[in-house]
């Protein structure tokens, strides 16, 4: 091999997704997921699944050829709802941790490169939101404002930013000082500017590094929200209040068609986002990066 | 010490008011204030209407009513729960001990198991200890603990029958300390469940740094033999990450109360909390997340202090930042 | 006098995936009673790892090690745990390049010392106490009843070391090894530590096995020096001679960049290059890149011939003692 060749090589050996690809485990979880979400939105168009037909005559069926997981106590087809709630899941960690980022990076950089009072405020804000238990937070959050997808998507968003805030102003701090900064600011950069164009790649490394870990967990609080009946409200569905039919003992003890699946997808869910999370991390982080 | 205790304690105090400020913020905002419940049921006129809301204090400003909230929380008085029509503080009071048996022993179970789990991985790569304690932390925290619960009542109480399904005791009140064990061992487990993991994970972490250490040469060239130097020199010095791990394992123990209360119907505050909030008992919800943020914030002050303890370099004058 | 330690063909390897890199290969030497014995080389030539095995502390489950290690008629290497307890700190103790990290920060140094004590000897705690307190006076440290309750980071680098000197002889071990012991020092600190070490082991009668990089050091302390280079033995003579008449060209180059006083030296010399890596190695001679001397004859492993009162791993010396 030529010198060249043996440079390209080692570029490549460096890149993210060379290695990224490598890893067994982090593409068991991509490959999950991926056939999961295929199966959530083509599994309905394609068998014409309706989760919110109520076949009064066969409530409580169990898994037949008509109705593959069965009906539940409505007569509702489980596997059109299944499908759906996994919509829901889905929906709620992406968006939920879209709208973290997009509050915690901004005000984590602020903090971070203004120091200051704004740093005062908003790390300050950030220890009150942090003392509180996020679930009880988005519990009280939740009972204010009526339950609705759209309100539990905001509510976990906002109480997430914190996280990411904390991340993003550590990793601001770090940078604020280096000379690639203050050259910027030598040729009359404008702050704006130079937070968007030099502080911002820098600061997003912890983000990526988190960014599946913090699906699941968007996802596994919406599910318990759903559960507890402060989520997703039915007849809409979501893994969590699909599950919460098991708090009737008729359901739990003899009906496990109606309760079970739900379960197995979430946790195969927060599995295969976990894994990922995890090759990602380990591909990023120079400190656990090894052969 | 005490100075810096004193010091902690100060600091905590604008964040406590910061976040019930935020709770009772978020209460008054809510629609469906007692005074509109009552107007559309029973159609008073505006005056009579205008009594009652000076009647309650409602006419005030926001920030006066907290005032006056806040002083009466530090009398130990919340208001009156309107779901329970009884005093909130006599309500959390009695369901405190129920969460507080629940998630400390979820705590000790996590950290029984979790620690020595961790401690085996990280002085034995690659073995069959290592593997299973990798296996149990990632099973852990992924899985979902309401369903792991649901599964669990399904295994043990449906099917075979060795376990309680719901309550704190067979019969209405406490008999034996057997009975309550009994009743606890399911509840408590599912909750460690999801805290197991991180404890593998931090320790194992830890102790892996510990042993690369120098002093931990020096004492093996002691001969003081393996035993010792794993209790004596490991297992002391790898406890600090530990500790930060209790920390950050409050929140998630707090949230597995919740919904592992409601599940097994266990008497504490997580399932009052639910019936609070089904019933927009404002009351109720602001009192029981001002007791929660207390006990998360005196736990942070408590673990300092176990920190300095276990690390005599952490000077208490530096940690003041 | 009499051979007290001997450390026959001593190779010593680390996992590296599936492959085995030698940090140390076929390494033989012995330590005489009451003697001092230096090991000198270049960091990353295995000077550390061949000693750091004679009481078997290098983890065992990445190292693979051969040979033999004799010790009052048992091999080290394949003693059992339990055996090697009783020499380790007692019979045979260490200490370490990094005072600052060498000591459990957690742990005040007087139960640090009551630890070594107890671990060998039966003694009651009022006399263990006064044994370790009259050890710290010894070492220099004035104020022992506070050094006692002290933890290590109240002090400094230097009185660290003492406290490790402290506890590596409070059992009067026969035999003490020092690994770099003064590298992390300051000058003036390194030579009251020197001088030290010199002080206990005429009075307790302990042999040394003192490691350096340090030519200055070993001038100092040694009776007889090993020079390592490359995880191998290349000269091994006594101090005189390694200093009147140098023969490896390695040996001669580690004399040739001290800087000598009183002599005008516009530029100090330096050995060209650096140490081979362990992955791979060069074969024939492991020196013969950096080597001003070599010729054809060095792509051929060298033997440690013997010449004069020494020995020489270099193929100049293979027809014996003439040159």
């Amino acid at each position: 091999m030529d010198k060249t060749a043996v440079q390209k090589k080692r570029s490549r050996e460096n890149g993210f997704f060379y290695n990224f690809l490598r890893r067994p485990l982090a593409m068991f979880g991509l490959t999950i997921l991926l056939l999961e979400i295929i199966l959530i939105f083509l599994l309905p168009v394609m068998l014409e699944l309706d989760p919110y037909y109520m076949d009064t005559p066969n409530v409580n069926n169990a898994p037949s050829s008509e109705y593959i997981l069965g009906t539940d106590t409505l007569g509702r087809d489980c596997l059109a709802r299944l499908c759906e709630g996994g919509k829901t899941s889905i929906i709620v960690g992406t968006v939920a941790v879209s709208i973290s980022i997009a509050i915690g990076v901004p005000l984590g950089m602020i903090a971070g490169y203004y120091r200051g009072a704004a740093e005062m405020i908003i790390m300050r804000l950030a220890d009150i939101f942090m003392s509180l238990p996020t679930m009880i937070l988005v519990l009280v959050l939740v009972a204010v404002f009526n339950p609705s997808l759209a309100v539990i998507i905001v509510v976990i968003g906002i109480v997430g930013w914190t996280g990411v805030g904390k991340l993003v102003y550590a990793a601001t701090l770090s940078v604020r000082n280096k000379e690639f900064i203050d050259a910027a600011k030598a040729i009359g950069t404008s702050d704006f500017v130079i937070l968007c164009k030099e502080v911002l790649p820098n600061v997003m490394t912890p983000i990526w590094m988190t960014l599946a870990f913090r699906i699941s967990a968007a996802i596994l609080t919406e599910s318990s929200l759903s559960f507890l009946g402060a989520g997703v409200q039915p007849p809409q569905p979501s893994w969590g209040n699909i599950i919460a039919a098991a708090e009737q003992f008729v359901v739990l003890a003899t009906r496990p068609w109606q309760w079970i699946p739900a379960g197995v997808c979430l946790f195969i869910t927060v599995v295969a986002f976990n894994l990922i999370g995890e090759g990602i991390r380990d591909v990023m982080d120079p400190r656990t990066r090894k052969r | 010490m005490a100075k810096y205790i004193l010091k902690r304690l100060l600091i905590s105090i604008p964040v406590f008011i910061g976040i019930t400020f935020l709770v009772f913020l978020l209460a008054n905002l809510a629609p469906g204030s007692p005074v509109d419940l009552l107007s559309a049921a029973n159609g008073m006129t505006q005056e009579q209407l205008d009594a009652y809301r000076t009647y309650l204090g409602l006419d005030k400003p926001l920030v006066y009513r907290y005032g006056i909230w806040i002083l009466d929380f530090f009398r130990g008085d919340m208001g009156t729960s309107t779901a329970f029509n009884q005093s909130v503080s006599a309500l959390i009071l009695g369901r405190l001990p129920a969460t507080l048996i629940l998630t400390l022993s979820a705590q000790l179970i996590a950290m029984v198991i979790g620690i020595p789990l961790g401690m085996v991985s990280a002085s034995k790569p690659h073995s069959v200890w290592d593997s299973i304690s990798s296996f149990i932390s990632f099973i852990g925290s992924s899985i979902p603990n309401f369903f792991i619960a649901l599964v669990a009542i399904y295994v043990f109480a449906v099917n075979l029958g060795l376990l309680p399904a719901f309550g704190m005791y067979s019969g209405t009140t406490f008999t034996s300390l057997g009975d309550l064990l009994w009743h606890l061992i399911l509840p408590s487990s599912m909750i460690a469940l999801s805290l197991i993991g991180n404890f593998i994970k931090q320790t194992k972490g830890a102790v892996l740094e510990v042993l690369n250490e120098d002093y931990i040469k020096t004492a093996k060239a002691k001969g003081i033999g393996k035993f010792r130097v794993t209790i004596k020199h490991v297992l002391r010095n790898s406890m600090t990450p530990v500790v930060a791990e209790i920390s950050t394992g409050i929140p998630f123990l707090i949230a597995g109360a919740v919904t592992i209360e409601k599940i097994f119907s266990w008497p504490g505050l997580g399932s009052l909390m639910i019936t609070g909030i089904n019933n927009r008992d404002y009351n109720l919800i602001t009192g029981i997340t001002a007791v929660i943020a207390i006990i998360v914030l005196v736990c942070n002050i408590l673990l300092d202090i176990l920190y300095t303890w276990l690390d005599p370099r952490i000077d208490f004058k530096t940690m003041d930042k | 006098m009499g051979k007290q330690l001997e450390v026959k063909s001593l190779t010593v390897g680390f996992r590296s995936g599936r492959e085995v890199h030698n940090a140390v290969s076929n390494v033989t030497y012995y330590l005489n009673r009451g003697e001092t014995l230096c090991i000198v080389g270049e960091s990353g030539c295995g000077k550390s790892v061949s000693v750091s095995s004679i009481l078997r502390l290098l983890p065992e489950s990445s190292t693979v090690i051969s040979g033999e290690i004799l010790f009052g008629g048992i091999d080290l290497l394949q003693a059992e745990e339990k055996t090697l307890d009783q020499i380790r700190g007692d019979k045979i103790s260490m200490i370490f390049q990094e005072p600052m990290t060498s000591l459990n920060p957690s742990m005040t140094i007087g139960r640090q010392l009551i630890e070594s004590v107890n671990a060998h000897e039966r003694v009651p705690k009022e006399k263990a106490l006064d044994l370790c307190k009259r050890m710290l006076t010894e070492v220099g440290i004035h104020d022992a009843e506070r050094c006692m309750n002290a933890y290590p980071h109240e002090f400094s680098g230097g009185m660290r070391q003492r406290v490790m000197i402290a506890m590596a002889m409070i059992c009067k071990p026969e035999i003490l090894i020092a690994d770099e012991p003064t590298t992390a020092l300051d000058v003036t600190v390194q030579a009251q530590i020197l001088s030290l070490m010199r002080k206990l082991k005429n009075e307790y009668g302990t042999s040394i096995i003192f490691i350096t990089h340090d030519m200055g050091v070993v001038a100092e302390m040694a009776d007889d020096v090993i020079v390592m280079y490359a995880g191998e033995i290349v000269e091994k003579s006594s101090v005189t001679e390694l200093f009147t008449n140098p023969k490896h060209p390695y040996t001669k180059g580690l004399l040739a960049s001290l800087p000598h006083i009183g002599e005008k030296q516009n530029r100090l010399y330096s050995i060209e290059g650096t140490v081979p890596s362990l992955a791979n190695m060069p074969a024939g001679c492991r020196f013969k890149q950096r080597c001003k001397e070599k010729c054809d004859a060095c792509n051929v492993h060298p033997d440690l011939y013997k010449s004069g009162e020494g020995y020489v791993r270099c193929v100049l010396y293979s027809r014996g003692d003439d040159l």
